[in-house]
Parts: structure tokens; sequence; C-alpha cells
């Protein structure tokens, strides 16, 4: 049928927008208990103003880059940004600040850095605040507060973005039941209500104004995010513009909408393209207060945008179900513009106008899901290669462990038999030939098939090498374990009490890390494993300096062949292993003899010491998630009133290096380090940290 | 050895266990409000009283190692003050090694302390009875093939069985699961508990099951 005559972008629909996003809002914060407690001014909003209130459903990971990335481009972006969320480069998809800027418009932003990494040259004026410390939850949020008076009285901007990062922060500190979350939101609320009146009083007839509040993500019950729990995914959208009609009738629950709608809701309001790796639908209310041959005209402009993307993934995308239905409305649609066009305007045109916004609609709802399940799927062929390189270096060292640990500390990888023997070439063939079969097979995208042929012929050739040196170490093993054992009575590869410990201890500690809260808690597993091994040293060396005296002469020589083997041993082991081994020798009344009374104390007490280190550094610094909160030392000795007991320990830790280290130094060495050491002390004292003696009760010296 | 040794060891050891079993349900009886998780201290008290005495009643009863020495009335109390000074030293080492594990120092101290002091009662108590405050013994009865009797063979195991629970104990910990029973210090001494029941049976079993193997050393 015939297609309208607008070829044209569509104009804007609104003239200044402000997005307010606040980092980890969750739902209930604005909706819930919370909401109408703290948030007044949104609540009679949502509740009774023109607004349009919808729950947003971010998918995971819910973590900023990702998140923001998701709400300016409309697609859905995976776990591997997670991994560079940390140094996030520029946004290279298309997206819509890049549209934006494209069109003209003048884009102001304030708060989280993240923003002007994403899109480095695209705002005409930032300030970007660091999101790192997770410890300030007040200046974060002022120094995007402190511009903002001064912007709302500026007329030279089109698109206004804010990114207060307060809330997050409080979240990971002290969780989302604790009393800070109160008033933060209570600030939030008036910094959206200053927004809003000065939205409407500098609105002109011709276009409204438009005020977008949301969150990128939400928050666990324990103040983290990262995750696809329900109160981490669900955030608040919100619309307010005076363009809306004044909500009446009884309170309704928000619908619930993908927060990947928001890209392409914002560009046909801004009059933009629709961004094209978008995967969302335009959210009708807002764009829907014009004509029904404009809102037909939008969620077409929205269809053929998804149905373009889906041609572009999917090589059968004809038989897509969202495509079919996408073609029917498309049809229909042409049907009621040749009926419109012939000017008539009865209430036939109107309802057939409304199915065909229904049958558009429905086919975005499904050309949108079939789109997002596409993302899901992952490049099995590369990552196969990359868990293979992986296993196979991991079994090579393991094999080769034992040797590098023992007295003899050698590591030998045997490489050069592989590389001539029938295998390897065998093998590289076999892969070669695989590798072929896999990448002119494969319809979707595939790394490793990308890369140039000879990379790849590399790679094939490394993993059959470290195939064949796998293989021949394991014929190594079993040629050794079949010879006659030498020594049958000196064992030195037999197990003690301390390396099963040792050995369970790190597979406890590994499979530990199959549970998150073992994940979060980490550092409580290793001081609980420290501390085992400790105490059975401990008993260890008791036990050996404490023994009976009595021992048969047979026992005698065994033990005295231990110990000269494990006399050359002792260097590698930090025990003090010849006073026990010698207290063991037949001679009762002598074993004083051997060793000095003070370094079998001085042994003894060793390991008690190291348990009282870690007892003091547990306490030092709470870390972890459920007792982060918990005041710990290191707060008692960093607040101001403690300074000088800070100063005392700084002064006398430098000191105690000093006297550990200058037994070994020359007088030159001894000089420049007690100058450096005094230097550490002064440049603490010089910005405040710590304060020097004469100075005690003073004032505080100026940064 | 004798069967009958083995006999009357499972007889004691079920005693025991009966015993424990008895101080989680009996109290609930005279007093208020009793249980397990929600009164615990009065449970830590009342189990470890309990186990006291029945282990000091029993060995007297008993007398596995017959010390056929006639002592004098003095004799015989300085070996009990010594072996209440030796408890009473043992809690306290309990208490400092579970402070080292990172329990709270300042707060919860009485909650460490009767944890500290059900440890000792397991573990400490039992070799005051049977071998007497005699470090020596104890450091010989714990080393590799050490054991003279079976009811040493027993100690070990329970001894072991005792410390182990209550480090297994310490794994939930960290979960943020909310239950009542992870609170300090329910889990670790519901962990020892179990171990030292766990011990009791598990020993007449495993040494009538190695019987033919142990052989041991006649005094």
């Amino acid at each position: 049928g015939m297609v309208s005559n607008w070829t044209k972008i569509p104009p804007p629909l609104f003239k200044k927008v402000v997005i307010v996003l606040i980092d980890a809002l969750r739902d209930d914060f604005v909706f819930g208990s919370k909401g109408k407690q703290f948030m007044p001014y949104t609540t009679q909003v949502v509740e009774k103003g023109t607004s349009y209130s919808f729950i947003a459903e971010a998918k995971p990971p819910t973590v900023t880059m990702p998140r923001i990335k998701a709400l300016m481009t409309g697609s859905i972006p995976g776990f591997i940004d997670v991994v560079v969320n940390l140094n996030s480069p520029a946004l290279l998809d298309d997206n819509l600040i890049w549209q934006a800027k494209t069109a003209g418009k003048r884009i102001i932003f304030y708060g989280d850095d993240t923003w002007v990494k994403l899109f480095p040259k695209h705002f005409v004026e930032y300030d970007g605040t660091t999101s790192f410390f997770v410890s300030d939850f007040t200046e974060v949020d002022d120094n995007v507060t402190r511009h903002l008076d001064r912007v709302l009285k500026r007329e030279d901007w089109d698109l206004l973005i804010l990114h207060y990062l307060g809330l997050d922060h409080i979240g990971h500190m002290t969780g989302p039941n604790s009393p800070l979350v109160g008033p933060k939101l209570r600030e939030m609320d008036n910094i959206l209500k200053k927004i809003h009146i000065s939205l409407l009083s500098k609105e002109e007839a011709s276009l409204p104004n438009l005020l977008v509040v949301c969150g990128d993500h939400g928050m666990s019950e324990t103040g983290s995010h990262g995750g696809s729990s329900e109160g981490e995914v669900h955030t608040p959208l919100l619309f307010i513009s005076s363009a809306f009609e004044k909500r009446s009738g009884p309170l309704t629950q928000p619908e619930h909408v993908q927060q990947t709608d928001l890209a392409s809701t914002l560009a046909v309001g801004l009059g933009l393209p629709i961004s094209r790796n978008s995967v969302g639908n335009i959210i009708l209310p807002v764009v829907g207060g014009k004509t029904m041959r404009e809102q037909l005209r939008f969620v077409h402009l929205n269809g053929f945008q998804l149905s373009r993307l889906l041609q572009e993934n999917t090589p059968a995308y004809e038989k897509d179900p969202g495509y079919e239905h996408f073609k029917i409305a498309e049809k229909s649609h042409g049907n009621w513009i040749k009926l419109y066009l012939e000017g008539n305007n009865s209430e036939i045109l109107l309802n057939l106008g409304k199915k065909v916004l229904k049958q558009y609609l429905e086919a975005l709802k499904t050309l949108s899901s079939s789109l997002s399940k596409q993302v899901a799927q992952y490049d099995m062929y590369s990552m196969m290669v990359g868990t293979v390189i992986i296993m196979e270096v991991l079994l090579l060292l393991l094999l080769s462990v034992p040797k590098a640990l023992s007295k003899r500390a050698e590591f030998e990888v045997p490489l050069s038999p592989p590389l001539f023997s029938l295998l390897f070439y065998l093998m590289c063939l076999m892969l070669c030939a695989v590798h072929v079969i896999v990448c002119t097979s494969a319809e979707s995208l595939c790394y490793f098939c990308s890369m140039s042929w000879l990379t790849a012929v590399g790679v094939m050739m490394l993993i059959s090498a470290l195939m064949c040196g796998i293989l021949s170490a394991i014929a190594k093993i079993f040629e050794n374990s079949r010879l006659p054992l030498k020594n049958p009575v000196v064992s030195s590869s037999s197990w003690s009490e301390i390396d099963v410990l040792i050995l369970a201890g790190t597979i406890g500690h590994v499979l530990s890390l199959g549970a998150s809260s073992f994940i979060e808690e980490e550092h409580q597993t290793w001081y609980f494993l420290i501390n085992t091994l400790c105490l059975v040293l401990c008993q260890e060396l008791c036990r050996n300096n404490f023994l009976l005296k009595e021992c048969d002469p047979q026992r005698s020589i065994s033990v005295k062949q231990s110990f000269d083997s494990i006399g050359e041993t002792s260097e590698s082991k930090n025990i003090d292993i010849p006073a026990a081994g010698n207290s063991k020798l037949g001679k009762a009344t002598s074993s004083s003899e051997f060793i000095k009374v003070s370094d079998k104390w001085i042994s003894l007490a060793t390991p008690w010491i190291i348990l009282i280190c870690c007892r003091l550094l547990r306490s030092l610094n709470q870390t972890g998630v459920q007792w982060a909160h918990r005041p710990d030392f290191g707060h008692w000795l960093t607040s101001s009133e403690h300074k000088s007991e800070l100063s005392f320990l700084a002064a006398v830790s430098l000191l105690m290096i000093f006297f550990l280290v200058q037994r070994r130094c020359s007088l030159v060495s001894k000089i420049a380090m007690a100058l450096g050491l005094l230097g550490v002390y002064s440049y603490r004292a010089a910005i405040g940290n710590v304060v020097f003696p004469w100075q005690h009760g003073g004032k505080d010296i100026s940064k | 050895m004798k069967e009958v040794e083995i006999r009357r060891l499972l007889a004691a050891n079920l005693l025991c266990a009966l015993a424990i079993i008895l101080t989680a349900v009996v109290p609930a009886f005279f007093l208020d409000g009793f249980t397990v998780l929600g009164t615990h201290l009065t449970w830590l008290c009342v189990c470890s009283g309990c186990v006291g005495t029945l282990n000091v009643i029993l060995h007297l009863v008993l007398k596995p190692n017959q010390s056929s020495k006639r002592s004098s009335f003095a004799h015989k109390m300085s070996r009990f003050l010594k072996c209440c000074i030796y408890f009473f030293m043992s809690c306290i080492l309990f208490h400092a090694i579970i402070v080292l594990y990172g329990a709270p120092l300042i707060e919860s101290v009485t909650e460490t302390f009767l944890f500290a002091v059900l440890l000792s009662t397991f573990t400490t108590l039992q070799c005051l009875c049977m071998l007497g405050p005699n470090i020596q013994a104890w450091i010989r009865v714990f080393s590799k093939n050490g054991a003279m009797s079976i009811w040493e063979s027993s100690l070990q195991i329970t001894t072991v069985c005792s410390i182990l629970g209550a480090w297994f104990g310490a794994f939930p910990i960290p979960l943020d699961w909310d239950r009542p029973w992870q609170v300090w210090p329910i889990s670790c001494s519901l962990g020892a508990t179990f171990g030292y029941m766990a011990g009791l049976i598990i020993a007449p079993l495993w040494i009538h099951w190695n019987r033919k193997q142990r052989t041991y050393k006649s005094r």
C-alpha cells in the first residue's frame, strides 16, 4: 500500500530536556513508602501532576557503565563491559548524545565522569566528578548541584544531563535501610522541585520542556548491585512535562517498561533519528499527545528501525513473527493513510487508527524481544579455543609443580621432543581442518575466525605443542614411579600433616568461591586458614620440642637421616626445624647441648606472634560487605581527635624500619635512609595526617 | 583387649551422649522459655556442668587406669587443686585462641568465655579425669600410636572430633542467611557438641573395627 508523504524526521516535541539520573535509585525509593515519606514533591507530581511514571527494568550486569550505554544507545551491552568498567573508552556505537550533537543540540553535563569518558567531545560544557571514593556522598552531589542554579537561568542549552552518585555511595557503605538514605532522597526531591519549577517558569508556548528522572540500576538488600535480583533491576522512570495531561482518576501501579526504551523515546521526543542498534520501543504516552497521524508516524519509525536491525542480524528475518506483524501493521497503516487523505474524518477513521496503533505496538514488542534474545548469543568457538589453551597451561604447570617445589627445585618443560614427534604434526593438521570447517560454516560472527590465517595457524600450533608437552610430562612421571626407590627409608615426598592441611585449605578456598557470601567475605576465609595453619604449626613445634626423651635406636637412625634431608631444605622453610630435629636425636640429656634454649623459645613463640598480628590486622580495617560498617581501629586512628596517637604510631613504625634494616647498610646508605624516612614523616605532617611533637595542640596546617 | 572393655566404653559414651540430649530437653520443664537457640548461654552452662559432672562420676566409678598408689589426703587435695587450675587455664587458653580467630575482644566476652568453657569440658576435663594433671602424659597420648588403652584411644577420638566440630561450625558465620543459629557463638558451640557426640559414638565402633590391628603396649 501507499506510504505517507512525510519523509523527513518529525520535528521535536520538546524544547529543553533535563535528564536527572540518580545512581542506584530503586523503584521503591520513589513509589514505595520511602518515596512517600522523603520525596513529597515527586510523589505529588506522580500522583496528581502532568507526568507519566513507569518502572524501567534494567538487564544485568547492573553496573553503571553498561547501564549508561543501554540508556543512551538502546542496545543491551554484555558482561564484557564490566571488565572495562574501570577504564571506559569512548562509545563508538550510534547513540542519542552523538545524534543530538550532530543535529546541533547543545548538551551540558554535570556528574559522574564516566559520561565524560564515554562521550569525550560531545558536551558543550561539563564537570565530571570521580566515582571512585565510595565513602563520600555529600561532595559528589554538591559538585553537581553547585552548577544548577546558574545553568537553569541560562538559555543556551537544549539538553542537560545530571548524574548524582550520592545515593549509590550510601547504598554501598551502609545499605538501603540506613538512616542516611532518607535525607539523601529529600535532597534529590528538592533538586527535582527546583528544576521542575525553573522549567515551568521558562516555558514557551510553542514547545514544552521535559524532565526525565531515572536510575541506572537499583540496589540489592545489602546495598550493592551488579546482579539480577529484583531490587537491582527495577528502577523508576518519570517523565514530567506540561505537554502531558494532568493525571486524574484512581492511583495505579506504574507500568513496567524496559530500560532500553528510553533511547528511542527521547530520540523521537527531541526530533532525532533513533539509534541504529536500539532494541527498545518508544513509550507511547510520552510522545502521544499529538494527532493520530503523528503517533502512527512515530511507531512506524520505530518499527522500521527495529526491522532494519533485525534484517542486519538475522539471515532468516522474514520468518520472524515480529517482522511479519510489522509488515501487516504497515499495510493497515497504508490503508488508514489512504482513508485519511480522502478527507474521511469520522469515528471509523479514529477506531481504525487505534487498531493500527495496537497492531504496531504488538509488532514492536515482538521485534524487541527477538532482538534482545539475539544479543545473548555467545561465540562458542572462540571461547572453547581460549578455554583449551588455559586448561593446557594449567595442567602443564600442575604437572611441573611437584618437581619445582621439591628439593631439586627444577622446572622443566619438555619441549623439544614433542616438536619433532609425529603426534604434533598430526594434531596441527587436525586442528587446522577443524578450524576451516567451523569458520566456513559459521553463521554468526566469530572472533577467532576473523583473525588472520597466520595467527590462527600459530594458535593451533601452540595448542598442539602444549598437548604434546603435557603427554610427555605424564609419560615421564609414569617412568619415574616405576623405577625402584633407592632410598626407601627416607621418602622426601611424603606428606606431612601441614602439607595435607595446606592442600586441603587451598582446595577449600577455591571451593568456597562458589558462594557469593564467601566471595564478599573472602578475607575471613584467609584469616581463618592462616590461623589454622599457625595453630597446627604451633602444636607440631610443641610436640617436637617437648616429646618424651626415650626413643628406640632404630627410630633415632631414621630420624637422623630425615634430619639430614630436612636440614638441606631448611632454607626453603621458615620454621626452625633444625632445633626441633636436634631434640629428636637419641640422647636425652644432651638435647640441650645441641640447641640454644632461646632459639627453642623463639621458634615456639613465632606462630603466636603471627596470630596476634593477624588479629590486630583484622581489627585494623573492616572490609567485606556484612561487617564493613563496624568501627575499626583504622577509623579510630584516622579520626581527627586521635592525631597524636597516629603520629606516635607512625613515628615508631618508621624508627623500627630504620633499626631493622640499618644493620646491613653502609654509613652512606644509613644516612640516606634516615633522611628518606624523615621525609616521609614530614610529607605526612605537611598534608595534615600527622603532627610534629611541637605542634601538639596547635592549629591545623593548611594543605 | 577384651570385648568387655569395649562394651563398657560404649555404655559410658552412650550415657554421655544421652546426657547432652537431656540437657537440651529437660531444662525446658524447669525454666520458662528455655530453648537451645534462644537462651543459649544458659544451655551452655547447663551442658558444661552436666557433662563435666557426669564425666567425673564415670571416671571415679569405673576407674579405668588403676592407680593403686595409696596417696594421702594432702596429695589428693593438691592433685585436685592442680586439676582445677589446669582446667581454668585451658578455658583461658581456648578463649585466647577464639579471640585470635576473630571473636571480638571487648564485646560478647561472656559468650566467648562460655564457649571456651564448653570446649574445655569436652577436651581438657576428659584428659584430666583420665590421665590426671600430667602434661607429659597428655602429650604422649596425643602423639601417634601413643594410646595405651582403649580409653585413651576414645579420648583421642572424642577430643579431635569436638575440636573439628567447633572448627567446621565456624563456616556458616559469613553467610548472609540471617538465621538465628548464625549468631555468635551458637554455630560453633553446636558444631563442637555435635562433634563430641559423634566422637562418642564413633570411638567404640572404630576401636571394635580395628581391634585386630591394634596392639597396645603393656604399661
